[in-house]
């Protein structure tokens, strides 16, 4: 089913918010049809890159639920590189804090860091992109109506973040059935895999539920082995790496030959790169696990290609050294039991994600203009 | 004498080149063009700004290679365009007055006029709106010269920055005319997969044959690519899944696509012979380091088939340009990792047998040989983020003589000494052909 | 003597084709089917595209300007051009190269020898020749050239074909720019230099396609004139 995911009130918009908190609108930003549309607009305008090259939608891609699933690590400007993986853009409306250190806590402001990184938009300055936004003619009133001014910093970030509002993706075959009560949305594996999920394995410590709802994440930090294994594996010697040349044509290339081609993996010392603090050494924040099937590649870096191999590394306890989360501990799972669990994380896909692509492309909704503020689940009225 | 005597006539004045009076030239232009069969006077090297590096701007380096001029062998011009464009291919109009040559990163193109003074190209117009023109097509790669018009691969689009792209063609005053999506398996635009092919709507280079109808296009990679650090790509198994494994057979006339042919690992540039008869083109996969054959059969049928290794495939030569001679007997193929050329008799084109090797730097790109066959001229850049790192990121022009056993250095041009950047695609001017 | 050599070329052309076009060989009285009448040439080894199957884009206008016709009377060639498809070429009468003008004359001519076939589509389409000599290319030297055409008893059933000059290089250079075709004066021996160039206008004088060496194939251009015609059917 298509939902008409904005238009508030209908029995069809209510289902897309199943198994979702309420959304918690900013009072000092509160959504308008003018933000939503002027948002959707900045986020495909590639020329808020410094050489016109790049738009938001560029790593975050409609087609891939808001990731590029064609890569491990970001692209920028030049071809630059990133250390992280893009992550994914829906039901960001609800995480407290941003990026995968959890530098930023606001929708409203997050959108500084990529404008002006030199690895990924690269511009010389917010004043020079704000500058360009007032020359550009197809900017012209845009603003003014959306907000009664002119382009700003400010009224950028707060447009932005609207139209991040807006992509909210619950109801998956997952919520049906824990939320909604429908025993036939998804089949034993997927119940095996979350009583597994939220029981034994240990899953839910992090990625955690609510009686009402679920986001799948706590919202919070933790180092489980992943980031301190891959700094060990950049400082290894002379090795082989495996890499297909065409489809079923592998070779193994000697780490010499990489290194001859290319800069190197920079080091990524997680949370602790925004606290200082020690003990935050390669911790990352806990992803929301929504859509979890539709945003491969895994972790920070991209470095795992499936949830099979996601898993695999937890039942292993994660990489154990001195600064390793308890809660990661070997699981000693069974083929059946990661398959179960595999099931349950495909469960948490939702249904809307092509109407969402549709949307974020073209601003229509089933073909139409949305005629509503995208305000449904606000404590504020607008 | 008939209208079919006049059409002999013109056969054999083909292959002789044109128009008469002019005598020339590297042999990989459109076969629509005007060509130098006699010595080339000027070579046109696009070049990539590299920051930090002189003026860190893409540039068109003229360097003079005239016999007895007191400047042969030095860079006599240079023409920057602003920005780092990811500089990469070109081509000449098909009356050879302007040089055409695209940014792969910011898909601007630059047409620079080479006619008024062979010697100083200036730039003469610079199409901005590419990628707004062509309905979101990125990556302006080969620029391919039909009569009055510019027909121009893409490698990517702005949606995805993935390998779907499209040919776009424009008139010789820089107006935009069409685009022609590349076929893939959803839509596969009327044209028929063969062997297996999956058609995967990738671009990289093109090529005619005039006298057959036939047009054939090879695939390599997006945006997301092409534009990352080489050895970041190698690691990223997301990321190598993204290659093309497809050559398309078109029907020039009407720039439909035809047939779709599976040859794995990023086929890249496509060669035809000269000969009146014969019915073939090659083509090089970069990742699988192959040479490939795509041939007409005895039932008139055109078919794809791999027919020589180039060096050991498992140790990633990656070959990149190749270079046949006007006689067809010979082909040139640069490997980049290995910076070497081989030299392949293809006098039967079903069984090419290398014949020479050498390694002429740390890496290598580009070959271009004069119509004579007895200068070759090798560039050393392959894309800004795949060039070597280090000591050997060799930047260069390397002009040798062929004698037909060895490859005897003439003169190099040392590109990071002189603050140029990376030297890319190459292109013969001389002022002969505008007499 | 080289234009000795090009009208002798032509009147030996005139001799051979009437044999090989017959009217006896009844044609469809629709347009579509013109591009059927030719033989294959050695040089064009393919089946052309089905007339009609295909776009053919607008690449430019085509350029006005004042030309000369065998009469030496001032002919606007916008208005020329206008409501009739054209084949235009550029020629000189001089030429001593046999692959450039004579080529496409005889091209031209083995059409016009063959419009016969198709009864009335003359009115739909034109050959429009134009010289770009027109210091040795007069309006005498034109009009002796069409001489043989002047003659033929059945011409008013075949194509018109303008053939044209120029009071000098300054009413020539604009049409030459406009079209795009390159000429280069400059050779000891008196020939100029030039890429052999056809072009197809449409009736609203847009370019709707060019044609180089190894395209000048009968079968191709009518086969072009044919897809304009079905178009303008299905619009």
């Amino acid at each position: 089913m298509r939902d008409n995911f904005l238009r508030e009130g209908s029995e069809a918009d209510q289902s897309v918010f199943l198994g979702l908190p309420t959304i918690e609108h900013p009072d000092d930003n509160p959504p308008s049809l003018a933000k939503l549309e002027l948002g959707r607009k900045l986020f495909l305008d590639r020329r808020l890159s410094a050489n016109g090259t790049m738009a938001c939608a560029t790593c975050h891609l409609p087609e891939q639920a808001f990731v590029n699933r064609e890569m491990q690590t970001a692209v920028g400007v030049e071809g630059r590189s990133g250390r992280r993986n893009s992550p994914t853009l829906l039901n960001s409306a609800y995480l407290t804090t941003l990026f995968h250190d959890g530098r930023e806590i606001s929708l409203e402001t997050q959108f500084i860091a990529p404008l002006l990184a030199r690895n990924e938009m690269a511009n010389p300055s917010i004043g020079y992109v704000i500058e360009n936004l007032r020359s550009f003619e197809d900017y012209d009133g845009l603003f003014e109506t959306a907000f009664g001014g002119s382009a700003s910093i400010e009224k950028m970030g707060q447009a932005l973040a609207v139209f991040q509002r807006s992509l909210v993706a619950g109801n998956s075959p997952f919520d049906q059935w824990y939320f909604g009560g429908n025993d036939d949305a998804v089949s034993n594996s997927v119940k095996n895999g979350f009583e597994l999920f939220s029981g034994a394995a240990g899953c839910s410590n992090c990625h955690s539920l609510h009686q009402t709802h679920a986001m799948f994440t706590d919202n919070r930090f933790h180092n489980i082995g992943y980031g301190w294994m891959r700094e060990q594996d950049r400082h290894k010697g002379e090795r082989t790496v495996n890499v297909q040349v065409a489809p079923g044509v592998h070779y193994e290339v000697s780490s010499s030959v990489i290194e001859s081609v290319g800069e190197g993996r920079q080091a990524d010392l997680g949370r602790y790169e925004v606290t200082q603090n020690p003990k935050h050494l390669w911790q990352f924040r806990t992803p929301s696990l929504r859509n979890v099937g539709a945003t491969a590649p895994y972790m920070h870096d991209g470095g795992l290609s499936t949830l099979a191999d996601v898993i695999d590394f937890y039942d292993k306890g994660g990489a154990r050294h001195a600064l390793l989360s308890p809660w990661v501990r070997p699981l000693h799972l069974t083929a059946e039991d990661k398959d179960n669990l595999e099931a349950f994380l495909n469960s948490l896909t939702s249904e809307n994600l092509d109407c969402l692509e549709v949307y974020a492309r073209s601003g229509l909704i089933d073909g139409n203009r949305p005629q509503v503020a995208p305000s449904l689940g606000t404590t504020r009225e607008p | 004498m008939n209208r079919r005597e006049f059409g002999l006539l013109s056969a054999t004045w083909l292959a002789a080149g044109l128009p008469t009076g002019l005598r020339a030239d590297e042999t990989c232009q459109s076969p629509y063009m005007p060509k130098i069969t006699g010595h080339e006077e000027f070579v046109y090297v696009w070049t990539l700004g590299v920051e930090g590096m002189g003026d860190g701007q893409d540039k068109l380096v003229t360097v003079d290679v005239r016999p007895n001029s007191p400047t042969k062998g030095t860079v006599i011009n240079s023409v920057s365009v602003g920005g780092r464009n990811e500089a990469h291919h070109g081509g000449f109009s098909a009356d050879r007055r302007y040089f055409w040559a695209g940014g792969l990163d910011t898909n601007r193109i630059f047409i620079f006029d080479v006619h008024s003074d062979p010697s100083q190209p200036r730039l003469h117009k610079t199409i901005e709106t590419f990628v707004e023109d062509s309905g979101g097509v990125v990556g302006p790669h080969t620029f391919f010269a039909l009569p009055g018009r510019m027909l121009i691969t893409g490698l990517s689009n702005s949606d995805d920055h993935g390998g779907r792209t499209a040919l776009v063609e424009y008139n010789d005053d820089g107006d935009y005319l069409a685009t022609y999506w590349m076929p893939t398996a959803d839509d596969m635009r009327g044209a028929v997969a063969v062997d297996g092919a999956v058609a995967d709507g990738y671009g990289y280079d093109i090529r005619a044959l005039i006298r057959k109808n036939i047009m054939l296009t090879s695939s390599f990679t997006g945006w997301s690519n092409y534009m990352m650090d080489f050895g970041q790509m190698l690691q990223d198994p997301e990321a190598m899944q993204r290659f093309g494994n497809t050559i398309v057979q078109w029907d020039l006339h009407t720039r439909q696509p035809r047939k779709v042919f599976n040859v794995p690992g990023a086929p890249l540039e496509i060669r035809f012979p000269w000969g009146s008869n014969a019915n073939y083109a090659f083509s090089s996969t970069a990742l699988t380091s192959q040479l490939w054959l795509i041939y007409e059969d005895d039932a008139g049928e055109w078919q794809a088939k791999a027919v020589a290794d180039i060096g050991n495939p498992a140790d990633i030569p990656l070959p990149v340009d190749i270079s046949i001679a006007a006689d067809d007997q010979t082909l040139w193929v640069n490997s980049f990792m290995d910076g070497k050329t081989r030299l392949f008799d293809v006098s039967d084109p079903h069984n090419p047998k290398q014949v020479y090797e050498k390694v002429i730097g740390p890496q290598v790109n580009m070959v271009s040989q004069s119509w004579d066959g007895q200068r070759v001229y090798f560039t050393s850049s392959l894309l800004a983020n795949w060039d070597k790192k280090g000591e050997d990121n060799a930047q260069y022009l390397k002009a040798y003589s062929w004698d037909g056993n060895e490859l005897v250095e003439d003169f190099e041009i040392d590109f990071n000494a002189l603050n140029l950047g990376r030297a890319h695609i190459m292109r013969f001017g001389s002022a002969a052909l505008y007499a | 003597m080289k234009r000795a050599a090009l009208v002798l070329t032509i009147i030996a052309t005139m001799a051979a084709i009437p044999f090989a076009v017959s009217r006896e060989a009844e044609a469809p009285i629709t347009a579509s089917g013109l591009s059927k009448h030719f033989e294959v040439g050695d040089d064009f080894q393919y089946e052309p595209p089905e007339p009609g199957t295909y776009d053919l884009v607008a690449v430019k206008s085509a350029p006005t300007g004042q030309v000369l016709d065998t009469s030496g009377a001032q002919r606007d060639l916008g208005t020329l051009l206008n409501g009739k498809i054209s084949l235009v070429s550029f020629v000189y009468l001089t030429c001593g190269d046999i692959n450039g003008c004579p080529l496409a004359m005889s091209t031209l001519f083995d059409i016009y020898e063959t419009s016969l076939m198709i009864p009335g589509l003359g009115e739909d389409v034109q050959l429009v020749t134009i010289s770009f000599d027109p210091e040795r290319d007069t309006v005498d030297a034109i009009n002796s050239f069409m001489l043989p055409f002047a003659s033929d008893a059945e011409k008013d059933q075949k194509f018109d074909w303008h053939v044209l000059t120029t009071e000098g290089q300054k009413k020539l250079a604009p049409i030459l720019e406009g079209f795009g075709q390159v000429v280069d004066r400059g050779s000891p021996d008196g020939q100029i230099n030039h890429l052999l160039r056809m072009y197809l206008v449409d009736r609203d004088g847009a370019i709707r396609n060019i044609y180089g060496l190894g395209q000048i194939d009968p079968r191709l251009l009518m086969g072009d004139v044919e897809t304009l015609l079905l178009s303008e059917q299905s619009s």
